[in-house]
């Protein structure tokens, strides 16, 4: 079961869900279709010419990390398998399975100040967010919608904006839901965690223990 | 978005960008650019936060349309206006080098762990160094100054690191008639810091290094920074200490005796294993030999005109990179960026200043890219050998721990 509310999905997330192959048990958690901000995936970029590509900073997140997965596949298999999964990104996409939420001029303008040195203070944060938690947090904030994310700064910052009841999810709540909505079962919740953080993903507690 | 319209053409501007630059870098045409600053159309969340990482300034400014100067825009204006004026394809990566420099300093502040920059050379040197004597004398002098014998330098950048030299690479353009293939910077909060030409062969990339060095030894002196493109007596003078440097005279005739080749060479064999040992590449290797009147110019020609270097090593044993055959700036997307800079970028999400997704995006990092510098397992690692439980185990067997 979905949850209630309209959810907005910052890169980590989704990207994770996708590696382990779980895209389908996150649509089922967050509600179809799932909802990205332009930052973290932008479609118009799979059409994009070889030069604009030699400069991967200024990609969509969701891009960066696929030519992060081409480039590795050129030697290892396991990560020709994973480059597979995350290009699932581009037929969710033309599927209707995720949809591109465009910002309003006042998110826009949110988002850019979430993405300022200057203003980085003003939010709670020492450095600022990046373009797409930015776009997450302004779209969170001025709709109201869930955040999905598990970046702290990004939680941080929508603390500062909306007080201490901001609806979120994090892979391991959204895992914790799954088991409790009868989705998968404890065990399969613990081994989709497992492969996520045998790709890297960070748990404060055993992030360098 | 009239105030996005007027704030996008002087960003482009005061970051000395062209609309076919802007264009070429994010994947639209001129005319898209020229529409977005006419406000004909408006550019996306997306490509509205790569020209603001592009421009060097915050998206906040773009978008409420201030006029701010753009982070490092006088140093970059400087470069781009070096020896008569680069060409426009370098303006990117020359931009992209000052944005790095800019980002080191801020992450020092941030960590607090200094960044062990040279603002002075430790080498005598006067000015105008131009003479070829000068140039091999001051290449063993530094040799000798780092203790590094008459031997191949394995590693170039370890080399800077010890001197305190900061190395960031990024595309500059791969017509060398247009594209400089380096430049120097004493950079105020970095210090000495050296920009290598991506879009060049992985050898002349050394080559370019050795030869940077030079200029920041030996030339900072007389200026800030030096831009390595056309023949000026300067450049002569770091091309010169590069050859000596990467390939010493003596130590070439030491290896040539020892590996018991002829003083002069004439078969490409033997060529290809003096180039292998000194990790140079194959024209740098036949030059120094001509240089040192070790190999004779019909040889060289010949042997310049008929050898394909990479195959014949591949075919001698030797490990061939993959970019010898073809430069692929995407697989330096960490590895432009000097160890110093990454173990600091750690050491910010290992303290909680930055969360993991806020250094990837500091850096320009993917979160994968980012997952790979923490020293997390990524796909491929695989397991660790059952031998690497053995051989402790045999060491502390002995009593040696």
């Amino acid at each position: 079961m979905s949850s209630e509310q309209p959810s907005i999905l910052d890169t980590v997330v989704l990207l994770y869900f996708l590696l382990v192959g779980q895209e389908a048990l996150l649509t089922r958690l967050l509600g179809e279709p799932l909802r990205v901000p332009l930052a973290v995936y932008d479609p118009e970029e799979r059409s994009l010419p070889p030069e604009a590509l030699r400069h991967s900073d200024l990609l969509s997140e969701m891009r960066q990390a696929i030519r992060h997965y081409e480039v590795a596949a050129r030697a290892d298999p396991e990560s020709s398998e994973l480059l597979a999964r995350l290009r699932l990104v581009d037929s969710m996409h033309e599927q209707g399975k995720l949809e591109v939420v465009d910002l309003s001029a006042d998110e826009r303008i949110l988002a850019a100040r979430l993405q300022s040195r200057r203003e980085a203070a003003d939010f709670g944060l020492r450095v600022p967010l990046g373009p797409g938690e930015a776009a997450c947090v302004a779209v969170a904030f001025a709709r109201g919608w869930t955040v999905a994310t598990d970046d702290n700064a990004a939680l941080t910052a929508l603390r500062t904006l909306s007080g201490p009841d901001y609806p979120y999810e994090r892979i391991r709540k959204l895992l914790v839901r799954a088991v409790d909505e009868g989705l998968i079962t404890r065990a399969e919740a613990r081994e989709i965690h497992d492969q996520m953080r045998r790709l890297g993903f960070w748990d404060s507690t055993h992030l360098f223990a | 978005m009239t105030q996005i319209e007027a704030g996008l053409a002087r960003a482009r501007e005061r970051a000395r960008y062209s609309q076919d630059d802007v264009g070429a870098a994010l994947g639209v045409s001129r005319a898209m650019v020229s529409y977005w600053e006419a406000g004909t159309r408006a550019p996306n969340d997306r490509q509205l936060a790569a020209l603001a990482r592009l421009y060097g300034v915050d998206a906040a400014d773009l978008v409420e349309g201030r006029d701010v100067e753009p982070a490092g825009a006088d140093l970059t204006g400087m470069l781009l206006r070096a020896d008569g004026g680069l060409d426009p394809t370098s303006a990117p990566g020359v931009h992209e080098f000052v944005l790095f420099l800019e980002r080191y300093a801020e992450l020092s502040r941030l960590t607090g762990l200094p960044i062990r920059g040279l603002s002075q050379s430790p080498f005598v040197h006067r000015a105008r160094f131009t003479q070829k004597d000068d140039a091999r004398r001051k290449a063993e002098e530094v040799r000798a100054y780092l203790e590094l014998g008459m031997g191949p330098i394995p590693d170039i950048d370890a080399v800077c690191d010890m001197l305190g030299i900061t190395v960031y690479r990024a595309p500059l353009g791969s017509d060398l008639t247009k594209a400089p293939s380096g430049a120097f910077l004493n950079h105020p909060d970095v210090g000495f810091a050296l920009l290598v030409n991506l879009d060049m062969t992985v050898g002349r990339r050394r080559f370019t290094v050795a030869h940077e060095i030079a200029h920041a030894l030996f030339h900072s002196g007389e200026g800030r920074w030096v831009v390595s493109h056309g023949k000026s007596p300067r450049e002569a003078f770091a091309d010169e200490f590069a050859g000596e440097f990467l390939m010493p005279s003596e130590g070439v005739r030491r290896f040539m005796e020892e590996a018991g080749l002829p003083p002069r060479i004439t078969d490409a064999v033997h060529a290809i294993h003096i180039q292998r040992y000194f990790r140079t590449s194959f024209p740098t290797t036949l030059v120094r030999l001509r240089q040192m009147n070790a190999i004779t110019a019909a040889a060289y020609e010949q042997l310049r005109d008929e050898v394909q270097p990479v195959a014949l090593a591949r075919s001698l044993g030797y490990p061939i990179d993959p970019e010898e055959y073809a430069q692929d700036a995407e697989l330096w997307r960490i590895r432009r960026f000097p160890r110093a800079f990454l173990r600091m970028l750690r050491e910010a999400v290992v303290e909680g200043i930055m969360s993991p997704p806020t250094a990837a995006s500091f850096a320009g990092f993917s979160i994968p890219d980012l997952v790979q510098i923490l020293g997390q397992p990524l796909a491929g690692g695989g397991e660790e050998p059952e031998e690497l439980r053995t051989e402790f185990a045999e060491f502390e067997k002995t009593g040696v721990v």
